[in-house]
């Protein structure tokens, strides 16, 4: 008997949990299928993302995930030109420079968040004090150390005082910050703001389902007009294969990070590509004992690989070759010489390096998936290189191995990795070729002291000068070997007006159906 | 049987206790991961403070202590990354992996018991050897590559079928199967082999020779005598389903508790991986000390016979 | 006890032991099934690099993608022009070492605690029964990740990890299997003559579990083979260049719509590999100790 009763238990156990997922299902099942139907799809649009945001906070995570979702909520002071890289204004109409300490930003009158609370200097203020305020806990405050105050000089302007010369504050405003509202953040709470986010921006917040999707209406008040997509969702789906199918049967309108070899799969008209502000490179260590030391051997590297060749047999062509430390898209960009392929020569240069190329053993670490092709690319320089004789050893990690080897200088001679979004050379360059650097691994002491003059001119014309020399200082020191900027590519549904962008964002607002 | 089940309990806190002091140390030995969360231009004095912020300066078993008094109270800390309480993340991803599971297990159960008892019944038949074939077959596909190759055939050539996330019934059907493929194969076999147990037993053989119609007979006296060692099964192999759902969420993008843990591993975001170790502990114990109750209640019976 | 009596046999007619294998063998062709594949697997694993069409290393990228049964590539060749079926017959190494290595380690540690907790037991069987459920209060395949992301990848940290989440379940049957034998009649008078611990040990407790342990690691070998595809498709394996089953299917998975042969074969290749040792390890345990037949 007891059996019986103990079997019709557990029976009764399974059903009432079965049920219940049904019905978490079916809720969710009826929400989800708006923006599916041919009628609603004018006003609505599902976009495949790789990955979710880590909070909907403003001003927290330093996040490429998180910056592009919340961006569609909050309004940055300054953006970005989505295809020339320049500077837009936003919430701030105009700035200026008024000493080496001292910034001066004028603020768009009239502009109101999602709860109808005003726009105003406060509000630049609150969502700076945010960021340097130890206790959130902020990981941007990193970059914004050196801001020593915000001043609200009148409802409409603000000064940024810093403790030190900070000639990329431009740079750190459009890339970092958004506008919060002081009133809501206060009267709810981080906890309930970083869940419930208000903002300036073209979407006001529905919901949120971690790790499944991000639901978003069209804020009818938006001061830049009314956003032409009506609801916006942004579905999670990390693995490529379940976002190609997602895109392919219609459910999903949009989606980046197409593998170079299934362009073909989604038929070019339906594929947007743009060369990214990323740059994709190998770095050359001298900073490890071995014979990347010597020059020769850098510049026998250079001459040993063939990049074109990378880019069109392995990234079909989907990238934009670069032959110094800066892409096009930066600010005091040089043309710099290109190391030609020529094997010959590498072999000749190493021999002038004192060794053979079969006396070379290199290690060459990768990280898997991170870039495009990033472990086939360095299986490809491998090949390369082993064709000259050089004996290379590739190793692929995980990507956070990969991080952690390079940031503790673990790697050996050589690893690839990628750099960006990048548009100004200051950061590029003493990020990568310092001694305390670790993203290159390459240093050189006068060059060092190169690098810290030029960061720290105000003036227009030097800084070009010096930054050009540098250019081609880093180009003769064989560095590193330049690669290409990753090209970005998008799915788009046949009738989606979308121009993707070179700083990686999915603006809805600047999307619309034919 | 009180003391029983008041013995098994404190086993269950002892083990969970374990588990999560073996994974505390075992994650703090990897390093700590301040610089993954920071941006790459972060100055090292910066990467210092936050490292000091974060706690991860302080000696180990400082860490260790504090970590256990908090976790006593529920408390694992905020996510590295977002700030969020850990275990209230993980509390949220929990109903969309018991949906998983739940389902995979009530689709293999409907399929695999007819399965086994017709295997059974049918013994030595091509049917019963077919059937058989098949469950051994399934024992050794992985379930990762039987979830892109569904995705290959129903979601991408013939269209059909959704690929990825939570929703409607359909979203669920490729995530559920291909859970369900591994238990299929096991309770298949599993039930043909119980079931032939029963049958070979004397009560059978002398009602079967008393002229009792065969198929009644199996319905009556086989299935029911089998079905406690299958539920058993089933009980344990409840774990086993929420351990292949971390791979099945993986491959169909589907936002419980399995994928959360792998984004976290791949992050580092500790706090919350310590947290998954606490809930998937509990659940395994829960699971594991009702199959014991289940076998305290099965074997004076079979003492007896 | 049979397996004592198998034991016993096979020592008394040694000349005879292969035959009567084979004898045994013949009789079951599912056994013969997974005998073969088995062969088969350790033969490609030895002697793979030299029967090899093409260098699995080779990687002319004009040649990428190419379909089965073009330009002389078989099952086709993958993003960076490599032939799959070269790949495919080298990376029968790492599965086997991988499959070996890992319930070797995993038996000998998980015997050793075993026999411990059985022999003597008292305070030590309880505490390393504790721990043995603690790592059972686990899933397998999150605590090898778990291990993976702390340890780092490769062949053999895979095989550290994988020995790591796998040799409770030996442990726990070794113990039983020497605490059943400590209940028989050989063992029990051996004691009461004052024969010492140590010789009972090694005299008659170690033989006698050997067959389960054999039969056990054999059925465990297709797990391991089954896990180390699914941790280096989420990426804590292998790790390429090395040509490996699972990391050929990690590298592929993103051409599934492009190319699907380059997730077809390896995968095909692992369950013919799971199914033979299965099989196998199936007939091994119904020949050799029928009493642990169905679970």
């Amino acid at each position: 008997m007891l059996k019986k009763s103990l079997l019709a238990v557990l029976m009764l156990l399974f059903l009432a949990a079965c049920t219940e997922g049904t019905d978490v299902e079916s809720q969710n099942g009826g929400a989800d299928e708006s923006g599916n139907t041919d009628g609603e799809q004018q006003e609505s649009i599902v976009i495949g993302f790789e990955g979710d945001a880590a909070t909907m906070m403003a001003n927290h995570d330093v996040n490429y995930t998180t910056d592009t979702l919340i961006r569609n909520i909050y309004d940055p002071l300054i953006d970005r030109d989505g295809q020339t890289g320049e500077f837009v204004p936003v919430l701030a109409e105009e700035w200026e420079n008024i000493d080496e300490t001292t910034w001066y930003f004028k603020l768009k009158e009239g502009v109101e968040f999602h709860n109808g609370a005003e726009f105003n200097a406060e509000s630049v203020k609150y969502s700076i004090d945010y960021i340097l305020d130890e206790s959130n806990g902020s990981y941007y405050r990193s970059r914004w150390v050196d801001v020593e105050e915000v001043v609200v000089v009148s409802d409409y302007e603000v000064e940024i005082h810093t403790s030190r010369p900070f000639p990329s504050m431009i740079e750190r405003i459009t890339e970092d910050l958004l506008i919060m509202e002081p009133g809501y953040v206060e009267e709810v709470g981080v906890d309930t703001a970083s869940n419930e986010p208000i903002g300036t921006g073209p979407y006001t917040f529905v919901e949120w389902s971690r790790d499944n999707h991000l639901k978003l209406e069209a804020f009818d008040d938006y001061w830049q007009g009314e956003p032409s997509i009506k609801n916006a969702e942004f579905r999670i789906i990390p693995e490529f294969s379940a976002r190609m199918s997602a895109f392919m049967g219609g459910e999903v309108h949009l989606f980046k990070n197409i593998p170079v070899d299934s362009v073909e799969e989604i038929g070019e008209d339906r594929v947007g590509e743009v060369p990214s502000s990323r740059i994709n490179y190998l770095a050359l260590s001298n900073l490890v004992d071995g014979p990347l030391e010597d020059v020769n051997v850098r510049k026998a590297i250079n001459h040993a690989i063939n990049a074109d060749e990378l880019l069109e047999a392995v990234l079909n062509d989907y990238g934009t070759r670069i032959t110094g430390p800066l892409s096009e898209l930066n600010s005091n960009y040089v043309e710099t010489e290109d190391y030609a392929y020529d094997p010959d020569l590498a072999v000749e240069l190493i021999e002038e390096a004192g060794y053979t190329p079969e006396d070379l053993t290199l290690t060459l670490d990768t990280p898997s998936g991170r870039y495009p092709m990033d472990s086939h690319i360095a299986q490809a320089i491998a090949s390369q290189l082993q064709s000259i004789g050089i004996n290379v050893e590739v190793q692929v990690n995980e990507w956070g191995n990969h991080l952690e080897g390079v940031q503790n200088r673990e790697t050996g001679d050589m690893f690839i990795l990628g750099w960006g979004p990048a548009f100004e050379p200051q950061s590029t360059i003493e990020n990568l070729f310092t001694e305390d650097a670790p993203y290159s691994s390459f240093y050189d002491e006068e060059l060092e002291e190169k690098i810290f003059e030029t960061n720290a001119l105000f003036d227009e014309d030097a800084r070009f000068e010096g930054y050009a020399e540098l250019q081609h200082d880093l180009v003769e020191q064989a560095a590193w070997v330049p690669l290409w900027q990753q090209a970005d590519l998008y799915a788009i549904n046949e009738s989606l007006n979308f121009s993707p962008r070179v700083d990686e964002k999915i603006n809805v607002f600047e999307i619309s159906w034919e | 049987m009180l003391d029983f089940i008041v013995k098994r309990f404190i086993q269950v806190i002892i083990v969970v206790f374990l588990a999560l002091t073996v994974v505390f140390f075992l994650i703090r030995l990897s390093g700590d991961p301040t610089t993954l969360f920071l941006p790459p231009d972060a100055p090292r004095e910066q990467i210092e403070e936050y490292r000091e912020q974060l706690g991860f300066n302080r000696p180990l078993y400082a860490q260790y202590g504090d970590f256990m008094i908090d976790a006593v109270q529920g408390d694992f800390g905020e996510s590295l990354r977002s700030g969020e309480d850990a275990l209230g993340l993980v509390l949220q991803r929990m109903p969309a992996t018991f949906q998983l599971a739940f389902a995979a297990l009530i689709v293999s159960l409907l399929i695999a018991i007819p399965l086994g008892v017709l295997s059974a019944y049918k013994r030595n038949t091509l049917f019963d050897r077919i059937g058989v074939g098949l469950s051994v077959v399934g024992q050794a596909i992985p379930n990762f590559w039987f979830g892109l190759i569904l995705i290959f055939i129903f979601a991408a050539q013939l269209q059909f079928l959704p690929s990825s996330g939570g929703g409607s019934i359909s979203h669920m059907i490729l995530p559920v199967f291909t859970l369900a493929l591994y238990s299929i194969s096991r309770f298949v076999r599993f039930t043909r082999s119980a079931m032939l147990d029963v049958l070979n037993k004397d009560y059978i053989r002398t009602s079967k020779a008393a002229g009792a119609p065969t198929s009644s007979l199996v319905m009556k006296y086989a299935l029911r005598n089998s079905l406690i060692p299958i539920i058993t099964l089933v009980a344990l192999d409840l774990g086993v389903l929420l351990g292949g759902a971390v791979v099945t969420e993986v491959v169909f993008s589907w936002p419980g508790v399995g994928r959360l843990l792998h984004q976290s591993l791949l992050n580092r975001d500790f706090p919350i991986v310590l947290a998954g170790v606490f809930i998937i502990a509990i659940i395994y114990a829960v699971i594991n000390f009702i199959a014991d109750i289940l076998y305290a209640y099965v074997n004076p019976q079979i003492r007896v016979k | 006890m049979n397996a004592t009596e198998v034991m016993d046999n096979q020592k008394d007619k040694k000349p005879s032991k292969v035959k009567d294998f084979f004898r045994k063998l013949s009789r079951s062709w599912t056994g013969m099934i997974g005998f073969s594949i088995i062969v088969l697997l350790l033969f490609l694993s030895v002697f793979g690099e030299w029967i090899v069409p093409y260098d699995p290393m080779d990687a002319p990228l004009s040649k990428g993608l190419l379909p089965p049964m073009t330009d002389g590539h078989l099952l086709g060749t993958d993003q960076l022009g490599r032939d799959i079926l070269s790949r495919i017959i080298v990376g029968a190494r790492v599965s086997v070492i991988i499959g070996l290595a890992t319930a070797l380690l995993a038996g000998v540690v998980g015997t050793i605690v075993g026999v411990i907790a059985g022999f003597f037991r008292g305070w030590i069987d309880v505490v390393l029964m504790r721990i043995v459920d603690v790592q059972l209060s686990f899933p397998f395949i999150l605590l090898v990740l778990v291990i993976n992301a702390v340890i780092g990848t490769g062949l053999t940290n895979i095989v550290i990890s994988l020995a790591v989440a796998g040799w409770v379940i030996f442990a726990r049957v070794v113990r039983s299997e020497v605490l059943a034998l400590r209940e028989k009649e050989f063992i029990t008078a051996a004691i009461a003559t004052g024969v010492s611990k140590f010789e009972i040990l090694v005299r008659h407790i170690l033989p006698n579990i050997f067959t389960p342990i054999i039969i056990l690691a054999s059925l465990q070998i297709g797990t391991y083979i089954i896990a180390e595809a699914s941790v280096s498709f989420l990426g804590f394996g292998v790790q390429p260049p090395e040509p490996a089953w699972g990391n050929m299917l990690n590298e592929g998975k993103d051409y599934i719509f492009s190319s699907w042969w380059l997730i077809t074969f390896p995968g095909i290749a692992i369950i013919i590999t799971a199914l033979g040792v299965n099989l196998f390890g199936d007939w091994l345990r119904d020949t050799l100790d029928p009493d642990l037949k169905g679970e």
